[in-house]
């Protein structure tokens, strides 16, 4: 259920954001959500339907979130590539030594208001 | 008015991390060695705090915060073996974070040379995304879960530098073996360090008790007499 709390992190920004440029109504927000984020898109969707209602702001928004795949950097042979699977092993060398460069964001990247 | 695009670019964790990185300097400061650990109810945590306790507890000051969603039950079985404690009940919030952390903090007498152990709420989801200042994370799976465990919660196990495989005493009953544990966490994490226990009968924690030394030795060495 931690969707709600972080959904309530993103409409606070989000209204600092607005108040300091005196935009009063937010049309569409745009997301950036990782499969690492542990934060799962359609009960975030869940939950801003929920506390933008009957907020003048937020009321009429609508919510996109893009859904970022997990992509690996082989520290070995520097392959990067969305994960294939569910194991993190480099598609290039087999390697196992890699890290994660994207996934793990859960980012408010832009909104449009007027 | 005209409409307008605003670029924020802004992470939602940010708020937390600010805050996580003020505890982690406050108790790196103070020369204590912050672990989290986490894992599903039921894995053995407490047990292994317990023994933790019994084994270290005498030549280091050991402080935990226990974080469950009701009952103050974790915490008086470490208070019993003479820990430091802090309960918070997170009323149904299924995971720590660096606010709470904080605020426990401002309650607790830590000395330089401590461990400071945070008992995460059990889950295997929403813990893993807030940090809270630990030094490490650290993971329990028993045995009992089953091995398909690593595979389901990627970033859990992702974001650990040790797991404990425990209750490795039920293996044999459970008919399965520990290589079929340690080629599945090597799946989505082959650089984490596993460490098999049993919390019941003593095996394997020599090992863990070692690392909790080297680790306080890291951080407190200016503490330790």
């Amino acid at each position: 259920m931690h969707e709600f709390s972080l959904m309530r992190d993103v409409i606070g920004i989000l209204r600092s954001s607005a108040v300091e440029r005196g935009i009063e109504r937010i049309e569409s927000i745009r997301m950036t959500v990782g499969s690492l984020s542990c934060a799962f898109p359609p009960a975030l969707e869940t939950a801003f339907n929920a506390l933008s209602q009957g907020d003048p702001l937020l009321e009429k928004a609508r919510l996109d979130i893009f859904e970022q795949d997990i992509v690996i950097r082989c520290e070995s042979c520097g392959t990067e590539a969305e994960l294939g699977g569910n194991e993190f092993v480099c598609r290039g060398c087999c390697d196992t030594a890699v890290s994660v460069i994207r996934g793990d964001e859960l980012v408010i990247d832009s909104y449009r208001g007027r | 008015m005209r409409m307008r695009e605003v670029k924020v670019m802004q992470s939602v964790m940010r708020a937390n991390d600010t805050l996580a990185s003020a505890n982690a300097d406050r108790l790196r400061q103070a020369g204590v060695f912050a672990v989290d650990m986490m894992s599903s109810p039921g894995s053995g945590k407490t047990t292994i705090l317990e023994r933790t306790l019994e084994a270290l507890g005498g030549r280091v000051g050991i402080s935990v915060i226990e974080g469950d969603v009701a009952t103050t039950r974790d915490a008086e079985r470490v208070r019993a073996r003479g820990a430091q404690v802090v309960q918070i009940n997170t009323g149904g919030a299924c995971h720590l974070d660096a606010n709470m952390i904080s605020h426990a903090l401002d309650d607790l007498d830590l000395d330089g040379g401590d461990i400071l152990f945070i008992e995460n709420v059990g889950n295997l989801i929403c813990p893993a995304g807030y940090r809270l200042g630990e030094a490490e994370r650290v993971m329990v799976l028993s045995v009992t879960e089953g091995v398909d465990k690593p595979e389901k919660y990627p970033a859990m196990f992702r974001s650990c530098s040790v797991v404990l495989v425990n209750k490795i005493d039920l293996l044999e009953v459970l008919g399965l073996g520990l290589e079929e544990f340690t080629a599945e966490i090597a799946k989505v994490n082959a650089g984490i360090q596993i460490m098999p226990v049993s919390a019941l009968t003593g095996e394997g924690m020599d090992e863990w008790y070692a690392w909790l030394e080297d680790g306080l030795r890291r951080i407190g060495a200016a503490y330790i007499q």
